[in-house]
């Protein structure tokens, strides 16, 4: 049951020009393509080799594992040799080798893109002094804040941004003092006053004065922002309280490896033990983990009116996460569409998350690689599944916004810092002397999807006007239970007695009789205000335009089964899944706004033309389940950029100049 | 100690029923709050009425609130905690709460907890008794100390400790219900549309015959030769056999199966592969020559492959058994960790035994589908297994099978006429041995998972799925009480009974004269549920259009029995196992085909696995769910009822918009719409004339409107297939023939909705075609009450008019389905309007 393709001599005719991407067409049609920004790792032959540079002979057959969890099987048996010579070179030059930040794609490709975005994004892109003054003003937080622009020219740090606000107690001195450090940062506040800050830690000091500066520096800005107007202050360092990137990587890597499935074989196999396997990953363990502490965050800030100030060793990591879903939990505005990406632009983008190294662009070091978006997005879309209607996105917008990541025609997540990429643009410009790049910012969503596939990242069903919404919410609050450990045994063919297994005898009798009485017991654990918090919440209706509480335990925390299951044809299901709703509520809208429109046009005695335009999912019940993604469906989103673009930019000189030294395939034999 | 002596005229008692204790000023502890109310405990039931809400209790027998005697898990009895502040009077005002709905409990209000039995004696006054329910349900009752003298909490403690104990004992020693002879006599659920299909109940020929047709299995017949249950005391009266067998050689047959459980057509395809069922060979029965003959016609063997599907494969029904107490184990709250909570589920097997009955059940659908193979289910008892094999395969295959009616009669035909034995299967007798394992709840969950993967494809909810699983349990309903149809109808006489279930004038009507059981079936939903409650039966986003009948000739397999099988294999026998076919003869010939095995399994992952480059789409109506450990979920709302933290009120998982119809269970409102026909009935007269001749706006925005009047005959109620039509469209047979020509907008009208009605004639337009989605059966399932959106009778909507939005559509697909219904109307009544104005000019073309 594999699916191998077998290029011949017209396949990979247009490998990449060297960086874009692998592009297999028969005859000139384009089958698929792939970025090789989204090669996550390729293995060859039977043995399932790791693809690096030592090769002994040429593969005849070669599985390309991709970033967003596509499987390739390619059959290069019938592959001229240069071609395989070439190919695999490329792959491995392309997709393993460490290389410079400017030769990537992103470049080539923003010199020579065609200007034709409008530019009319509202999306707030944090870069002025006006956007960070508009935010404020807008969460009320003006009164305690400003605005400052103490880093233009980077002369504070450069992985600060260019603006960025503080409380007005802070002198322009102590954050020029220790480049940054020690300052608060200011990074939302909340409708009652009390705001979330941030902070990058001191590193560990080993000399004792350095560090008793460091704490009395600390010491003052705190004592600084405790006093009035300020409310209290909470730190939480966050390097202690959530686990390490390391182990959220390890994690993740473990994860991912359940839905890269090559083969038939493999998904039966690891079917057999599933949801064993699913919990060893720890992957939904550290959602589970980063979201309890979202909702401690928010309960700060909430119900006890208190300033939160999350610490990190450089504050663009989980703080990031932390920051974000405390906003999108508490902010209606976080969960439109322009909000959310007005979010990450704040947070992360400005914010000065360091996507290139979490991302590994540049394949220098598997060390700094850390998957901390995606974790966000894992996150965010427990609530999206859990709350619906409280956002305006879908979680398809979820998934492509977490494969755009890879895309390499953006420049949103190519950069460590704002720094970086001012300053690695205006070298470029001077160096080459072209035009002036033209970053596309990934959420000019046009630029990959056309219409009507965008309509797929909005939520039809979103309850856009605040107003308070159906959903009785109910708890008694019964506090954390002990716990009861569940025989877990196989059964073991026990001889029978009678009717029953010898198990049911013991449940009837003790778990389900006897014991069931300790379930409802109260633990000794004493009142915790946390637990308190989150059961009043969820006793209470929910207000879609006001918090929103994710639930956490056990069962709630699921599986982003669009992201991950959306190749494996094992799991499709023709004419299933929720698109099959999707579509009907999309017909439906469609159809009522032909009508309407229909109605307005004959009200205005104009001739109506009698074109509807064509629902577009009419039959949406043939349909499957893996829609829109599913690899072999003609009618998946295929991202609209023209691939008559890559031609173009194969016809320029200079590119294919500019591109590294071509790798002698000697050297690797 | 009567109803009415205790002022509880509000219960509704069931013929027979009687309230053997009763303890006012006890809470019931929901999410949420908790309500006051009193607690009675009935020979048949356990039952919470809300006090100081008289006028809103429910009429139906089934509350949230109460619970079957024999739904009874376990009874718990604990005593509060001195220092429990949470019940102060102070407590109880702060937080805006209402006297009704208390704040949530603190949790150290629960010690020493006891498990009650008849036989225990307590030795404290309780304060609380917890009530946990076969369904996964967890009731919780207070019965409060604080604030009050020590007198009546004296009262009040004699009276928890009574009540305890006689639900102790009732449990025990409840009786039979099926010797009660208890007429209920209680309003039917109205909702059975004229035309539409009704449940078959499979107890008259008629039944068996009408069905028969609608299959059209040309080349079998209805035999009565069981219908004395002479032939096989558990199979049903009538059989579907074949045509060419007469019922003379057909009796040679029934010895050579255990429990005489002869083979018989559960269901045929259209392309004529057939679905048997039957009991194992008789180990000790050697047929003669014309006995194999016989047996060989009935197994339909010889024109096409007849292929033997066992049941090894699938779980005994003592696993199923283990595994459903092993649920219900970590179903308890804080059964496990939630860092462990997927291995423990994992550890209960229960999804496994989903899979194995989804993936059998795929194989076989396969097989009739696309193999055009005839398939015989054998089970050595016919009476578990193949009941649920049976039925998933019909849903997979069947579109009709999917339809609400379509599933009641699958249940009935394959469950109940066929002889499941619900009393043993459900615990419901207390004798030994004991053999309960939930059989039809595996089934239930399977049917879920269809659900949940193919949210567009039923004509029914979760919504149902869980008033089904509830009601499997209640005394009153005859549905699953019996064992087979002998029992059914033993002390009766012995003639065809009931008809199809029809109600007349909207009542049951048991057919006079008989004395068998008078209990209503399950099916009558008006008894237990609301009307409310019953439109999220029905699946707003039902897509009938890939429902229809099968394709007879697969489109993706075109050809014949002939080419689908070389001539040689043709009459084979084969039996099918892990996925393939071997060859396997009748034991009776064992020994004479060569043990050869067919190469045939990787074709039949081609139907339900990746083939090659093009995906291979499955055949029309046909239902390939994928039983992947991923796609298989736990039925949350099922199951994590008495789990309080997990209780997502929020939208589920991958239906949103189901999940935005579904009720939630539990919920304290026992039914607080107002329910006219049946308290309170509203004249017609009452009803400004004009308004009830326009169902839609009204249905929207006036609640009068949502419960029509019975009486109204003029009125077009719950016509489900013609709700927003123009009534005098001839496409519509609206009964009123007086049609007012301009609909006036009704009483309510803050209803934004009315200017949509502006003053435009609502005349007939041929042209304009009737809509399918609104035209789908589909009445208005969420109907813009506002219990739909709001449940919480607590929360009175803030608006009461509740105006959909209009410049944003409302998050309702309802609510959608009924906007475009109004605009369609008006766009009709638009264009009517100017075909008046200028009759020369052309009527516009039909938009679709």
């Amino acid at each position: 049951g594999q699916r191998v393709e077998y290029p011949d001599d017209n396949w990979f005719s247009q490998i990449l020009n060297g960086q874009v991407g692998i592009i297999l067409s028969i005859d000139g049609t384009v089958l698929f393509d792939i970025f090789l920004s989204l090669v996550d790792f390729a293995v060859y032959d039977e043995k399932k080799k790791l693809l690096t540079g030592q090769l002994r002979k040429y593969p005849e057959k070669l599985i390309i594992y991709c970033k967003d969890l596509r499987v390739f099987n390619f059959c290069l048996r019938y592959t001229k040799e240069e071609e395989v010579k070439r190919i695999v070179s490329g792959i491995i030059h392309h997709s393993q080798t460490p290389k410079l930040l400017k030769r990537l794609f992103l470049f080539s490709y923003a010199s020579a893109a065609p200007n034709n975005t409008d530019g009319r994004n509202q999306t707030v892109m944090f870069d002025t002094l006006e956007d960070w003054r508009d935010e404020l003003e807008r969460t009320k937080g003006n009164v305690q804040y400003k605005a400052v622009s103490t880093n233009e020219g980077y002369k504070v740090s450069e992985k600060l941004p260019l603006y960025f606000v503080v409380p007005i107690c802070v002198s322009e001195e102590s954050i020029l003092k220790y480049e940054g450090r020690g300052i608060p940062i200011w990074c939302w506040s909340c409708h009652n006053g009390a705001a979330l800050l941030k902070m990058s830690a001191f590193p560990k000091e080993q000399d004792d004065s350095t560090s008793q500066m460091q704490k009395a520096f600390l010491d003052g800005i705190y004592r600084t922002i405790r006093k009035p107007p300020y409310e209290l202050l909470k730190t939480d360092d966050l390097s202690s309280s959530l686990p390490s990137l390391q182990e959220i990587q390890t994690a993740y890597t473990r994860f991912k490896q359940l839905f890269l499935i090559d083969n038939s074989t493999d998904f039966w196999a690891t079917d057999v033990k599933w949801f064993s396997l699913l919990e060893s990953t720890n992957w939904l363990e550290i959602i589970r983990r980063v979201l309890k502490k979202a909702i401690e965050v928010v309960e700060c800030l909430e119900r006890q009116h208190t300033n939160v100030l999350l610490i990190e060793e450089t504050a663009t990591d989980l703080c990031c996460v932390i920051s974000s879903l405390v906003q999108v939990m508490m902010d209606s505005y976080s969960r439109t569409k322009l909000g959310f990406q007005s979010l990450i632009q704040k947070e992360w983008v400005i914010g000065g998350h360091g996507f290139l190294d979490r991302c590994n662009h540049l394949h220098k070091s598997d060390k700094e690689e850390a998957p901390v978006f995606l974790l966000l997005l894992n996150c965010v879309w427990q609530l999206v599944q859990q709350y619906p209607s409280a956002f305006e996105f879908t979680e398809t917008y979820l998934t492509v916004l977490s494969d755009s990541l890879y895309v390499p025609i953006f420049s949103t997540f190519f950069f460590n810092s704002q720094h970086q990429k001012d300053t690695t643009t205006t070298g470029e410009i001077l160096k080459t002397q072209s035009s002036p790049f033209r970053f596309l910012t990934v959420w000019d969503w046009s630029v990959q999807f056309d219409l009507k596939a965008q309509a797929f990242l909005n939520n039809p069903l979103y309850a856009e006007k605040p107003k308070p919404e159906k959903s009785q919410r109910k708890t008694a609050r019964f506090k954390h239970q002990r716990q009861l450990s569940l025989p877990l045994t196989q059964t073991k063919s026990s001889p029978k007695r009678g009717f029953f297994r010898e198990e049911t005898d013991h449940l009837i009798k003790n778990i389900l009789g006897k014991r069931i009485g300790k379930f409802i017991n109260s633990s000794d654990e004493p009142p915790n205000s946390f637990r308190e918090f989150y059961d009043s919440w969820h006793s209470k209706p929910v207000d879609y335009h006001g918090l929103l509480l994710p639930r956490i335990d056990g069962p709630e925390i699921k599986v982003w089964a669009q992201r991950y299951l959306r190749w494996i044809p094992e799991a499709q299901l023709h004419g299933g899944g929720t698109i099959a709703t999707a579509a009907k509520i999309l017909d439906l809208m469609e159809e009522v706004q032909n009508l309407q429109v229909k109605m307005d046009e004959e009200h205005s005695q104009a001739v109506s033309g009698d074109t509807h335009a064509v629902p577009m999912l009419r039959n949406s019940a043939r349909l499957s389940s893996l829609f829109p993604f599913a690899l072999l469906q003609r009618q998946s989103i295929k991202p609209a950029l023209p691939t008559s673009t890559w031609k173009d930019l194969e016809d320029e000189d200079d590119l294919v100049k500019r591109d590294d030294e071509f790798v002698d395939l000697s050297d690797m034999l | 100690m009567s109803a009415t002596r205790c002022g509880l005229s509000a219960l509704p008692v069931l013929p027979g029923e009687v309230v053997l204790e009763a303890a006012r000023e006890v809470r019931h502890r929901g999410g949420g709050g908790s309500v006051r109310g009193t607690l009675l405990c009935t020979n048949v039931r356990v039952a919470f009425v809300p006090g100081a809400q008289p006028p809103s209790f429910s009429p139906f027998l089934q509350s949230d609130y109460s619970v079957a005697l024999r739904c009874i898990r376990t009874l718990v009895a604990g005593r509060g905690q001195d220092g429990d502040t949470a019940l102060t009077p102070s407590a109880m005002t702060q937080g805006g709460f209402d006297g009704h709905h208390l704040p949530p409990f603190s949790a150290s209000s629960f010690t020493k907890p006891t498990v009650l039995t008849a036989s225990s004696t307590l030795t404290f006054i309780p304060e609380e008794l917890a009530v946990f329910c076969q369904d996964f349900r967890l009731l919780r009752f207070h019965f409060p100390e604080n604030g009050l003298g020590l007198q009546a909490f004296r009262v009040r403690g004699w009276m928890a400790f009574e009540v305890a104990n006689a639900i102790a004992e009732a449990r025990e020693t409840a009786t039979w219900p099926g010797d009660s002879r208890s007429h209920v006599d209680a309003t039917m659920g109205d909702d059975e549309e004229e035309g539409s299909p009704p449940t078959l109940l499979f107890e008259s020929l008629q039944d068996w015959e009408r069905e028969l047709q609608r299959l059209g299995a040309v080349g079998w017949r209805v035999s009565a030769v069981n219908e004395r249950f002479d032939m096989a005391a558990s199979l049903p009266r009538y059989l579907w056999v074949p045509s060419t067998l007469l019922d003379h050689d057909l009796k040679r047959t029934f010895a050579h199966f255990q429990e005489r459980r002869v083979a018989r057509l559960c269901w045929h395809h259209p392309n004529g592969s057939d679905l048997l069922r039957a009991a194992g060979f008789h180990a000790a029965s050697e047929p003669g020559s014309e006995d194999i003959r016989c047996l060989e016609v009935l197994l339909g063997a010889g024109c096409r492959p007849c292929v033997l599907a066992d049941t090894a494969e699938l779980p005994s029904p003592p696993d199923i058994q283990l595994a459903h107490l092993r649920l219900q184990a970590l179903c308890l709250p804080g059964a496990a960790a939630d860092e462990k909570w997927l291995s423990a589920l994992e550890g209960t097997r229960w999804l496994e035994h989903v899979r194995a009955c989804l993936r059998k059940a795929v194989e076989v659908a396969s097989l009739l589908a696309g193999k055009w193979c005839s398939v015989v289910l054998q089970e050595p008892s016919d009476r578990d297994l193949s009941c649920l094999l049976a039925s998933l395969v019909q849903l997979l295959a069947d579109p009709h099978a999917r339809t609400l009616h379509g599933f009641q009669s699958l249940v009935q035909r394959e469950w109940v006429a066929a002889g499941h034995p619900f009393p043993q299967r459900l615990g419901l007798c207390r004798d030994s041995p004991r053999e309960e394992s939930p059989v039809f709840l595996l089934f239930l969950d399977c049917t879920w998972q269809l659900l949940r993967q193919f949210p567009a494809a039923f004509g029914f909810t979760e919504a149902y799925l869980l008033a089904l699983h509830d009601s499997t349990f209640l005394p009153y309903c005859s549905t699953f009480l019996f064992s087979c149809q002998r029992q059914r109808g033993r002390g009766g006489v012995q003639q065809p009974r009931t008809q199809t279930y029809t109600p007349v004038s909207g009542r049951w009507d048991p057919s006079p004269g008989s004395s068998t059981c008078r209990l209503p079936p399950v099916w009558a939903w008006g008894l237990h549920y609301s009307r409310q409650q019953q439109a999220r039966f029905w699946n707003p986003a039902w897509d009938a259009g890939p429902v229809g009948t099968p394709d007879a000739v697969d489109p993706q397999n075109k050809g014949t029995p002939a080419s689908a099988w070389s001539g040689s294999s043709s009459g084979a026998v084969l039996s099918l196992s892990k996925g393939s076919l071997t060859p396997q003869p009748f034991p009776w010939r064992s020994g004479r085909l060569p043990p050869r095995l067919l190469r045939w399994a990787p074709s039949l992952e081609t139907l339900s696995d990746r083939g090659g480059d093009r995906i291979p789409t499955p055949p029309r109506g046909l239902l390939l769910p994928c039983a992947a450990g991923p796609s298989v979920r736990l039925w949350r709302r099922c199951y994590l009822r008495g789990l309080p933290e997990a209780q997502v009120m929020g939208l589920g998982d991958s239906q949103p918009l189901v999940s935005i119809l579904i009720p939630h269970r539990s919920i304290p409102t026992p039914c607080i719409h107002p329910t006219p026909h049946v308290t309170n009935p509203v004249p017609h007269s009452s009803i400004p004339p004009q308004c009830a001749s326009i169902p839609t706006p009204c249905i929207h925005s006036n609640p009068m409107y949502i419960l029509p009047n019975p009486t109204c005959p003029s009125h077009p109620r719950e016509c489900p297939s013609q709700s927003h039509v123009c009534p005098s469209n001839p496409m519509c047979d609206h009964p009123n023939p007086v049609y007012p020509p301009i609909p006036i907008p009704c009483a309510s009208t803050s209803t934004p909705h009315n200017h949509l009605f502006a003053s435009h004639m609502c005349p007939s337009n041929p042209m304009f075609p009737p809509h399918p989605h609104v035209h789908s059966s589909q009445p208005h399932m969420c109907l813009s009450n506002p219990t739909c959106l709001h449940p919480n009778p607590a929360v009175p909507h803030p608006d009461p008019t509740y105006p959909p939005q209009h410049g944003r559509l409302a998050p309702c697909p309802a609510l959608l389905v009924e906007e475009l219904a109004l605009l369609q109307d008006r766009l009709c009544a638009w264009q009517q309007d100017r075909a008046h104005a200028e009759p020369a000019s052309s009527p516009l073309a039909p938009s679709r």
